[in-house]
């Protein structure tokens, strides 16, 4: 077990590589009532090309498949899983990002019963045509609610200008029609390339005792052979797309995003580019800087102004 | 833990709580007003203008630094809306003061801040500068349009102006574009120098440091505030309609949303608590099992209760074919409810999430303060422990009760324009 201290707050966590291959964290926060759990996989809607060291080739898999998949899992052969929860009280969610696929829970009692039924779900993949078409109808009203929001469109917008071939650029949850190629078969291709094991993380926080997670994690976790997981590069040109792309959308006013394209980082690297660009962008335009000042009081901006750094494998954007 | 009230002045309070687990503290001073045509947006355009600069930094770049100097701490103007009452706040969120690298007492330098901005704001000849006013008015102004921005907030904000047309909980807490553009500095200002005079003020103060010193502190700081006739906390007394309003609004929008509105004359707050997670505020709910889940009719649909309003409104995202079989679904699963077909498991679930939700307010500093807040204008002082026991004890009989006494007042769709 290794310990992560900062002495200045008086605070420290725990890492633990279990023999499972998972890797967890663990947050003991005395005193609260509440607890978080979050049970992750490093997979996410920019992986629609890879393969393992057992496959000859690359597969390809329809865009917005992660996000199905995380929807997917929720629906037990037996039972619905938010059913489960509701017997222990905790609070259950989930979400996909461009790089991971995250199961959640937080509750305040039963503790140990809803970790079990976290890790218990995740673990157990049920898909059929049947459950797949029922879910093309929900996450197809979900993509149009997200096609409303101009927020949400202005940042795909950037992106489809800034990359050409990257997946990045698609939406999260897909199209209607990436949706529709969807099939069990290549659900559970996904779901076995990628819910491996030593491809994912526990990060347990609040009011709990390590030793009732490691046995939870003992009886639940299931061993898993370490495979490699190989992520296509998706040959992307360091020029962009093209330069601007303007929608009409019916807003109260206008939203603008800018973005830089950069060659993307690894490893070590990455991480200090990461600050060095964060740091950079808020000496230029942060809201102690002349140019925040100057557009603000010009009214070229409001307070809704601010700077990310965008990054993930293969991309790495200012914006 | 129990919250410390302490009247200092006419109409002013000090609430405090602390708990020695938090790592940073809030103080937020609250201005209470009836809300009213006339004066939300001046109001609102008041609170734009006190977070950014006082007398002593009138500069905002320098107040920006001088923040950063207080390990990133904040002061935001925020405006809300609680009932028929405007809430226009200041509030400060800082480090607790043993994380600071040099023993600095961050919380008296917070309170001086907050105390600087909102009772010794920049002026110039005894108004808002202009230059700077011109520019909060802009953003206030885009600030009410930007609710067409988020269609959900859009439509729901459209159906609670139909719902209660004419009372003060009808009007949006920013005002209308109308007024907000007719706003001056001058106008502004009196603004702010009435809700000085005549708003309830409730300081709240959540964290993990003593609040003696601060309540000694703001006692001093506000007793030289002139008071004039201080409204209080406007109640909610609503019509309600005999018959359903149905409105229809069109735009260029992809999905559809639906908001049906109820009012009721019933007093049982926990009874609709426990209405509201049965019918639609968990996963498990009634409306999502069923509208969702069984029906796939709806991406989202869920209920939430207003007790300041004595309203239930239920809210989705529906496809436009499906409006109609989504809109008699969810009234027969509140018929459903009216006639008791409520399952031990649902009372369970509902009561356990509810549990769940009360039991970790305490982990918050930000929640604590809403929650002491709302009870402020409830005129009780429950903790959430003690509003979990309340809710525990509600039975079904009481859940159907409270479901028969809600009366549909209005239905508001927003939906694609004609081809």
């Amino acid at each position: 077990m290794e310990i992560i201290k900062n002495s200045r707050l008086g605070e420290s966590y725990f890492r633990i590589k279990h023999k499972s291959g998972l890797t967890i964290i663990l947050y003991p926060m005395k005193g609260y009532s509440s607890v978080y759990a979050t049970f992750g996989t490093k997979y996410g809607s920019v992986d629609t090309e890879f393969k393992t060291n057992k496959d000859k080739d690359f597969i390809t898999v329809p865009a917005g498949i992660a996000h199905f998949l995380e929807h997917k899992l929720f629906e037990n052969e037996d039972c619905d899983v938010f059913e489960l929860y509701a017997k222990t009280g905790a609070s259950g969610n989930a979400y996909t990002s461009f790089d991971k696929t995250c199961y959640l829970f937080s509750c305040t009692d039963k503790f140990k019963e809803s970790l079990k039924i976290l890790l218990d779900f995740v673990q157990a993949p049920y898909f059929t045509e049947q459950t797949v078409a029922k879910e093309q109808g929900i996450i197809g009203q979900e993509i149009r609610m997200y096609d409303d929001n101009p927020g949400w469109r202005v940042f795909f917008n950037l992106l489809n200008a800034l990359y050409v071939n990257h997946p990045v650029k698609i939406d999260i949850a897909g199209t209607v029609d990436s949706i529709s190629e969807i099939t069990a078969e290549l659900l559970y291709d996904c779901y076995n390339t990628f819910y491996n094991l030593n491809n994912m993380v526990l990060s347990v926080a609040g009011n709990f005792e390590i030793d009732d997670v490691i046995s939870v994690a003992d009886e639940c976790l299931k061993q898993n052979e370490n495979i490699t997981i190989e992520r296509s590069t998706y040959d992307e040109p360091d020029t962009i797309a093209q330069p601007e792309i303007t929608q009409e959308l019916s807003v109260a006013f206008p939203l603008f995003s800018i973005g830089f394209k950069a060659k993307p980082f690894y490893g070590r690297e990455l991480l200090k580019a990461t600050y060095e660009t964060k740091l950079a962008m808020d000496l230029i335009a942060g809201d102690t800087s002349p140019l925040y000042r100057e557009m603000y009081e010009s009214g070229l901006i409001n307070e809704t102004f601010s700077n990310e750094v965008f990054f993930g494998n293969g991309y790495f954007a200012p914006i | 833990m129990g919250l410390y009230r302490k009247q200092i002045g006419k109409g002013i309070c000090f609430n405090a709580v602390t708990d020695e687990r938090y790592k940073t503290n809030r103080i937020t001073v609250n201005l209470i007003t009836t809300l009213c045509e006339e004066t939300a947006s001046a109001n609102a355009a008041a609170a734009n203008m006190l977070d950014k600069s006082n007398s002593k930094i009138p500069d905002r770049s320098d107040f920006s630094i001088r923040l950063g100097e207080l390990y990133g701490t904040s002061v935001t103007g925020v405006v809300s809306k609680i009932g028929n009452n405007q809430i226009v706040s200041l509030a400060a969120s800082f480090i607790a003061s043993k994380f600071a690298f040099d023993g600095e007492n961050i919380k008296l330098e917070a309170a001086g801040l907050l105390r600087d901005c909102l009772l010794s704001p920049a002026m110039e000849d005894g108004k808002f500068p202009e230059a700077a006013f011109e520019i909060e008015k802009n953003n206030l102004i885009d600030d009410i349009d930007a609710d067409l921005n988020d269609k959900r907030v859009y439509s729901v904000n459209r159906a609670t102006s139909v719902m209660f047309e004419g009372e003060p909980c009808s009007i949006h807490k920013l005002g209308t574009r109308q007024t907000a553009m007719a706003l001056t500095s001058d106008t502004v200002t009196k603004a702010y120098n009435r809700l000085l005079s005549e708003a309830q003020i409730e300081i709240m103060y959540v964290g993990c440091e003593d609040y003696a010193d601060l309540c000694e502190y703001f006692e001093k700081e506000f007793s030289g505030i002139k008071r004039g006739n201080v409204g209080g906390i406007c109640g909610a007394e609503t019509k309600i309609k005999t018959e359903t309003e149905n409105v229809t609004e069109r735009l260029s929008v992809a999905q559809s949303k639906m908001v049906l509105g109820f009012k009721t004359d019933s007093e049982d707050r926990e009874a609709f608590r426990l209405l509201s997670a049965v019918y639609g505020g968990t996963p498990t709910s009634k409306l999502f099992m069923n509208v969702r889940e069984k029906m796939s009719l709806c991406y989202y649909c869920a209920s939430r209760y207003d007790r300041f309003t004595k309203s239930l409104v239920v809210e989705c995202g529906v496809e436009n074919e499906n409006i109609e079989k989504a809109r008699a679904e969810i009234l027969n699963q509140l018929e459903m409810i009216r006639n008791s077909e409520i399952s031990d498991d649902e009372m369970l679930f509902a009561k356990l999430s509810i549990q769940n939700a009360l039991k970790a307010a305490g982990d918050s500093p930000g929640a604590l303060e809403g929650w002491y807040l709302s009870q402020i204008f409830a005129e009780t002082s429950l903790s959430p422990e003690q509003v979990n026991e309340l809710a525990g004890a509600v039975t079904k009989q009481r859940v159907a009760e409270a479901a028969k006494s809600l009366k549909l007042d209005t239905v508001y769709v927003l939906t694609g324009e004609e081809e």
